[in-house]
Protein backbone atom coordinates (compact mmCIF):
# COMPACT_ATOMS: atom_id res chain seq x y z
CA UNK A 1 0.00 0.00 0.00
CA UNK A 2 2.81 2.37 0.91
CA UNK A 3 5.26 1.19 -1.70
CA UNK A 4 3.08 0.24 -4.65
CA UNK A 5 0.06 2.48 -4.58
CA UNK A 6 1.59 5.43 -2.79
CA UNK A 7 -1.66 6.00 -0.91
CA UNK A 8 0.29 6.82 2.23
CA UNK A 9 3.78 7.91 3.15
CA UNK A 10 5.96 5.85 5.49
CA UNK A 11 5.39 8.05 8.54
CA UNK A 12 1.65 8.02 8.16
CA UNK A 13 1.72 4.24 7.93
CA UNK A 14 3.80 3.85 11.10
CA UNK A 15 1.45 6.23 12.88
CA UNK A 16 -1.48 4.14 11.74
CA UNK A 17 0.20 0.98 13.04
CA UNK A 18 0.61 2.58 16.46
CA UNK A 19 -3.01 3.67 16.54
CA UNK A 20 -4.14 0.22 15.45
CA UNK A 21 -2.19 -1.37 18.26
CA UNK A 22 -3.06 0.98 21.06
CA UNK A 23 -6.79 0.94 20.46
CA UNK A 24 -8.78 -2.02 21.70
CA UNK A 25 -9.90 -4.67 19.24
CA UNK A 26 -8.15 -6.54 16.45
CA UNK A 27 -5.00 -4.62 15.41
CA UNK A 28 -5.40 -5.19 11.73
CA UNK A 29 -8.99 -4.08 11.48
CA UNK A 30 -8.18 -0.96 13.51
CA UNK A 31 -5.31 -0.25 11.15
CA UNK A 32 -7.64 -0.75 8.20
CA UNK A 33 -10.27 1.56 9.70
CA UNK A 34 -7.71 4.28 10.38
CA UNK A 35 -6.25 4.16 6.88
CA UNK A 36 -9.67 3.83 5.30
CA UNK A 37 -10.79 6.91 7.20
CA UNK A 38 -7.73 8.87 6.10
CA UNK A 39 -8.34 7.96 2.48
CA UNK A 40 -12.10 8.00 2.16
CA UNK A 41 -13.86 9.17 5.31
CA UNK A 42 -16.13 6.82 7.20
CA UNK A 43 -17.16 4.97 4.04
CA UNK A 44 -13.50 4.28 3.39
CA UNK A 45 -13.17 2.91 6.91
CA UNK A 46 -16.12 0.55 6.52
CA UNK A 47 -14.89 -0.73 3.16
CA UNK A 48 -11.36 -1.27 4.47
CA UNK A 49 -12.50 -3.21 7.55
CA UNK A 50 -14.87 -5.43 5.59
CA UNK A 51 -12.19 -6.13 3.01
CA UNK A 52 -9.62 -7.19 5.55
CA UNK A 53 -11.91 -9.18 7.85
CA UNK A 54 -14.29 -10.99 5.49
CA UNK A 55 -11.97 -13.64 4.00
CA UNK A 56 -10.74 -14.82 7.40
CA UNK A 57 -14.26 -14.86 8.82
CA UNK A 58 -15.44 -17.07 5.96
CA UNK A 59 -12.55 -19.44 6.48
CA UNK A 60 -13.05 -19.75 10.24
CA UNK A 61 -16.80 -20.36 9.77
CA UNK A 62 -15.92 -23.14 7.34
CA UNK A 63 -13.43 -24.65 9.79
CA UNK A 64 -15.85 -24.28 12.70
CA UNK A 65 -18.61 -26.00 10.72
CA UNK A 66 -16.37 -28.93 9.83
CA UNK A 67 -14.82 -29.07 13.29
CA UNK A 68 -18.07 -30.04 15.06
CA UNK A 69 -18.74 -33.37 13.31
CA UNK A 70 -15.03 -34.19 13.09
CA UNK A 71 -14.36 -33.55 16.76
CA UNK A 72 -17.38 -35.64 17.75
CA UNK A 73 -15.78 -38.75 16.27
CA UNK A 74 -12.09 -37.88 16.24
CA UNK A 75 -9.77 -40.24 14.40
CA UNK A 76 -6.39 -40.65 16.05
CA UNK A 77 -4.78 -38.68 13.25
CA UNK A 78 -7.03 -35.67 13.76
CA UNK A 79 -6.70 -35.90 17.56
CA UNK A 80 -2.90 -35.95 17.24
CA UNK A 81 -2.98 -33.08 14.75
CA UNK A 82 -5.15 -30.98 17.05
CA UNK A 83 -2.93 -31.75 20.03
CA UNK A 84 0.08 -30.65 17.98
CA UNK A 85 -1.70 -27.50 16.78
CA UNK A 86 -2.80 -26.44 20.24
CA UNK A 87 0.68 -27.11 21.62
CA UNK A 88 2.05 -24.92 18.83
CA UNK A 89 -0.40 -22.15 19.65
CA UNK A 90 0.61 -22.29 23.32
CA UNK A 91 4.20 -21.92 22.09
CA UNK A 92 3.23 -18.83 20.08
CA UNK A 93 1.47 -17.36 23.11
CA UNK A 94 4.51 -18.03 25.28
CA UNK A 95 6.87 -16.31 22.85
CA UNK A 96 4.48 -13.34 22.57
CA UNK A 97 4.53 -13.04 26.34
CA UNK A 98 8.33 -13.25 26.53
CA UNK A 99 8.70 -10.66 23.78
CA UNK A 100 6.52 -8.26 25.73
CA UNK A 101 8.63 -8.58 28.85
CA UNK A 102 11.21 -5.89 28.14
CA UNK A 103 9.06 -2.74 28.53
CA UNK A 104 7.47 -4.33 31.62
CA UNK A 105 10.85 -4.80 33.27
CA UNK A 106 11.65 -1.14 32.53
CA UNK A 107 8.47 0.23 34.08
CA UNK A 108 8.45 1.14 37.77
CA UNK A 109 7.18 -1.81 39.79
CA UNK A 110 6.37 -3.36 36.41
CA UNK A 111 6.87 -6.93 37.55
CA UNK A 112 4.77 -6.39 40.68
CA UNK A 113 1.83 -5.17 38.60
CA UNK A 114 2.35 -7.97 36.07
CA UNK A 115 2.28 -10.65 38.78
CA UNK A 116 -0.73 -9.04 40.46
CA UNK A 117 -2.65 -8.97 37.16
CA UNK A 118 -1.66 -12.59 36.44
CA UNK A 119 -2.83 -13.85 39.82
CA UNK A 120 -6.06 -11.85 39.62
CA UNK A 121 -6.96 -13.12 36.15
CA UNK A 122 -5.59 -16.68 36.04
CA UNK A 123 -6.02 -17.84 39.63
CA UNK A 124 -8.66 -15.64 41.27
CA UNK A 125 -10.54 -15.38 37.93
CA UNK A 126 -11.56 -11.82 38.66
CA UNK A 127 -13.38 -9.86 36.00
CA UNK A 128 -11.08 -7.86 33.76
CA UNK A 129 -12.90 -4.67 34.68
CA UNK A 130 -11.98 -5.21 38.33
CA UNK A 131 -8.35 -5.98 37.45
CA UNK A 132 -8.01 -2.89 35.26
CA UNK A 133 -9.72 -0.53 37.70
CA UNK A 134 -7.61 -1.77 40.60
CA UNK A 135 -4.22 -1.82 38.92
CA UNK A 136 -4.03 0.55 35.95
CA UNK A 137 -4.50 3.84 37.84
CA UNK A 138 -1.82 2.88 40.34
CA UNK A 139 0.57 1.72 37.63
CA UNK A 140 -0.10 4.93 35.66
CA UNK A 141 0.55 7.02 38.75
CA UNK A 142 3.88 5.35 39.44
CA UNK A 143 4.85 5.66 35.75
CA UNK A 144 3.51 9.16 35.16
CA UNK A 145 6.89 10.29 33.85
CA UNK A 146 8.74 8.55 31.06
CA UNK A 147 10.71 5.57 32.40
CA UNK A 148 14.35 6.41 33.19
CA UNK B 1 -35.54 -20.61 24.38
CA UNK B 2 -34.78 -16.95 23.99
CA UNK B 3 -32.46 -15.98 21.18
CA UNK B 4 -28.87 -15.91 22.44
CA UNK B 5 -27.92 -13.26 19.89
CA UNK B 6 -28.44 -10.11 21.99
CA UNK B 7 -26.27 -11.36 24.90
CA UNK B 8 -23.65 -12.56 22.40
CA UNK B 9 -23.56 -9.10 20.86
CA UNK B 10 -23.15 -7.41 24.24
CA UNK B 11 -20.50 -9.81 25.52
CA UNK B 12 -18.35 -9.49 22.40
CA UNK B 13 -18.79 -5.72 22.32
CA UNK B 14 -17.34 -5.74 25.83
CA UNK B 15 -14.46 -7.96 24.66
CA UNK B 16 -13.89 -5.44 21.87
CA UNK B 17 -13.50 -2.67 24.41
CA UNK B 18 -11.08 -4.52 26.70
CA UNK B 19 -9.00 -6.37 24.12
CA UNK B 20 -6.10 -4.01 23.72
CA UNK B 21 -2.57 -5.10 22.88
CA UNK B 22 -3.33 -7.75 20.32
CA UNK B 23 -6.13 -9.52 22.11
CA UNK B 24 -4.14 -12.00 24.16
CA UNK B 25 -4.72 -9.84 27.23
CA UNK B 26 -8.47 -10.34 26.85
CA UNK B 27 -8.24 -14.15 26.77
CA UNK B 28 -8.76 -14.55 30.55
CA UNK B 29 -11.86 -12.37 30.35
CA UNK B 30 -13.22 -14.33 27.38
CA UNK B 31 -12.51 -17.60 29.18
CA UNK B 32 -14.25 -16.33 32.30
CA UNK B 33 -17.36 -15.18 30.46
CA UNK B 34 -17.73 -17.91 27.83
CA UNK B 35 -16.61 -20.95 29.82
CA UNK B 36 -16.77 -20.27 33.57
CA UNK B 37 -19.69 -17.93 34.06
CA UNK B 38 -22.05 -18.46 31.09
CA UNK B 39 -21.12 -22.05 30.26
CA UNK B 40 -21.53 -21.39 26.53
CA UNK B 41 -18.70 -23.82 25.74
CA UNK B 42 -16.20 -26.19 27.36
CA UNK B 43 -12.64 -25.22 28.21
CA UNK B 44 -11.50 -27.60 25.45
CA UNK B 45 -13.72 -25.96 22.82
CA UNK B 46 -12.33 -22.61 23.93
CA UNK B 47 -8.70 -23.70 23.61
CA UNK B 48 -9.20 -25.46 20.28
CA UNK B 49 -11.24 -22.58 18.92
CA UNK B 50 -8.47 -20.23 19.92
CA UNK B 51 -5.95 -22.45 18.09
CA UNK B 52 -8.09 -22.53 14.94
CA UNK B 53 -8.40 -18.74 15.03
CA UNK B 54 -4.62 -18.41 15.15
CA UNK B 55 -4.17 -20.64 12.12
CA UNK B 56 -6.20 -18.58 9.72
CA UNK B 57 -4.61 -15.55 8.07
CA UNK B 58 -6.35 -12.25 8.79
CA UNK B 59 -6.99 -10.27 11.95
CA UNK B 60 -5.40 -11.70 15.07
CA UNK B 61 -8.67 -12.38 16.86
CA UNK B 62 -10.60 -14.53 14.42
CA UNK B 63 -11.08 -17.12 17.17
CA UNK B 64 -14.16 -15.15 18.25
CA UNK B 65 -15.84 -16.19 14.98
CA UNK B 66 -15.42 -19.77 16.15
CA UNK B 67 -16.74 -18.92 19.61
CA UNK B 68 -19.79 -17.15 18.18
CA UNK B 69 -20.43 -20.05 15.80
CA UNK B 70 -20.19 -22.52 18.66
CA UNK B 71 -22.86 -20.62 20.59
CA UNK B 72 -25.31 -19.68 17.83
CA UNK B 73 -24.20 -20.86 14.38
CA UNK B 74 -23.19 -18.65 11.47
CA UNK B 75 -25.16 -15.64 12.73
CA UNK B 76 -23.38 -15.94 16.08
CA UNK B 77 -19.97 -16.06 14.40
CA UNK B 78 -20.60 -13.01 12.22
CA UNK B 79 -22.12 -11.10 15.13
CA UNK B 80 -19.17 -11.95 17.40
CA UNK B 81 -16.49 -10.54 15.08
CA UNK B 82 -18.63 -7.51 14.20
CA UNK B 83 -19.25 -6.62 17.84
CA UNK B 84 -15.62 -7.24 18.71
CA UNK B 85 -14.25 -5.02 15.96
CA UNK B 86 -16.73 -2.21 16.37
CA UNK B 87 -15.32 -0.23 19.34
CA UNK B 88 -11.76 -0.17 18.00
CA UNK B 89 -12.85 0.56 14.45
CA UNK B 90 -15.02 3.49 15.52
CA UNK B 91 -12.21 4.88 17.67
CA UNK B 92 -9.69 4.38 14.86
CA UNK B 93 -11.96 6.18 12.41
CA UNK B 94 -12.27 9.09 14.81
CA UNK B 95 -8.53 9.10 15.47
CA UNK B 96 -7.96 9.26 11.73
CA UNK B 97 -9.16 12.84 12.05
CA UNK B 98 -7.78 13.98 15.42
CA UNK B 99 -4.51 12.07 15.65
CA UNK B 100 -2.07 14.98 15.59
CA UNK B 101 -3.55 16.48 18.75
CA UNK B 102 -4.07 13.17 20.58
CA UNK B 103 -0.47 12.07 20.07
CA UNK B 104 0.77 14.82 22.35
CA UNK B 105 -1.72 14.18 25.13
CA UNK B 106 0.08 13.62 28.45
CA UNK B 107 -2.73 11.63 30.04
CA UNK B 108 -2.90 9.17 27.17
CA UNK B 109 0.82 8.56 27.54
CA UNK B 110 0.44 7.93 31.25
CA UNK B 111 -2.48 5.59 30.70
CA UNK B 112 -0.48 3.63 28.14
CA UNK B 113 2.52 3.33 30.44
CA UNK B 114 0.23 2.09 33.20
CA UNK B 115 -1.38 -0.45 30.89
CA UNK B 116 1.93 -2.03 29.87
CA UNK B 117 2.64 -4.13 33.00
CA UNK B 118 -1.03 -4.91 33.73
CA UNK B 119 -1.65 -5.95 30.13
CA UNK B 120 1.43 -8.14 30.30
CA UNK B 121 0.12 -9.97 33.38
CA UNK B 122 -3.22 -10.50 31.63
CA UNK B 123 -1.48 -11.87 28.53
CA UNK B 124 0.49 -14.32 30.64
CA UNK B 125 -2.76 -15.35 32.34
CA UNK B 126 -4.36 -15.96 28.94
CA UNK B 127 -1.47 -18.16 27.86
CA UNK B 128 -1.62 -20.08 31.15
CA UNK B 129 -5.37 -20.69 30.88
CA UNK B 130 -5.11 -22.06 27.33
CA UNK B 131 -2.02 -24.12 28.22
CA UNK B 132 -3.76 -25.66 31.22
CA UNK B 133 -6.55 -27.18 29.11
CA UNK B 134 -4.48 -28.17 26.10
CA UNK B 135 -1.13 -29.40 27.38
CA UNK B 136 -1.97 -32.80 28.82
CA UNK B 137 1.12 -34.84 27.95
CA UNK B 138 4.79 -34.05 28.22
CA UNK B 139 5.56 -34.32 24.46
CA UNK B 140 3.10 -31.47 23.96
CA UNK B 141 4.94 -29.38 26.52
CA UNK B 142 8.22 -30.04 24.72
CA UNK B 143 6.63 -29.14 21.39
CA UNK B 144 5.18 -25.92 22.81
CA UNK B 145 8.56 -24.96 24.24
CA UNK B 146 10.30 -25.72 20.93
CA UNK B 147 7.78 -23.57 19.03
CA UNK B 148 8.20 -20.73 21.54
CA UNK B 149 11.99 -20.76 21.19
CA UNK B 150 11.87 -21.07 17.39
CA UNK B 151 9.59 -18.06 17.08
CA UNK B 152 11.41 -16.00 19.65
CA UNK B 153 14.68 -16.58 17.82
CA UNK B 154 12.90 -15.77 14.56
CA UNK B 155 13.86 -19.07 12.96
CA UNK B 156 10.34 -19.54 11.62
CA UNK B 157 7.20 -17.58 11.03
CA UNK B 158 4.55 -18.29 13.76
CA UNK B 159 1.89 -19.57 11.36
CA UNK B 160 4.31 -22.06 9.81
CA UNK B 161 5.52 -23.16 13.24
CA UNK B 162 1.95 -23.88 14.36
CA UNK B 163 1.19 -25.83 11.18
CA UNK B 164 4.39 -27.85 11.58
CA UNK B 165 3.42 -28.59 15.18
CA UNK B 166 0.07 -29.91 13.94
CA UNK B 167 1.75 -32.13 11.34
CA UNK B 168 4.17 -33.43 14.00
CA UNK B 169 1.25 -34.19 16.30
CA UNK B 170 -0.54 -36.13 13.57
CA UNK B 171 2.65 -38.07 12.70
CA UNK B 172 3.25 -38.84 16.36
CA UNK B 173 -0.26 -40.27 16.69
CA UNK B 174 0.56 -42.58 13.76
CA UNK B 175 3.67 -43.87 15.49
CA UNK B 176 2.36 -44.07 19.04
Amino acid sequence: MVLRRKWLDEDRFLEAMTVGRSLPGPNVSNLAAFIGALLGGYRGAVAAVLGIVAPGVGLVLLLAASYGPLAATPGPLLRGGLQGLTAGVVGVMASTVVQALKPVARARAGLVFAVAAFVAAAILRLSMMVVLVMLVPLASLLNRDEAP
Amino acid sequence: MRSPLPPIGLVFLWFGIVSFGGGLAAVPEMHRELVDSRGWMSARDFAEGYAIGQLVPGPNMLAVVFFGYKIAGVAGGVLAITALSLPGAVLATLCGQAWARLGQNVWLGRLRRGLVPVGFGLMAAGAALVARTTITQWPQAVLALAVAVAIYRRWVNPAIAVLLAGVLGALASRLG
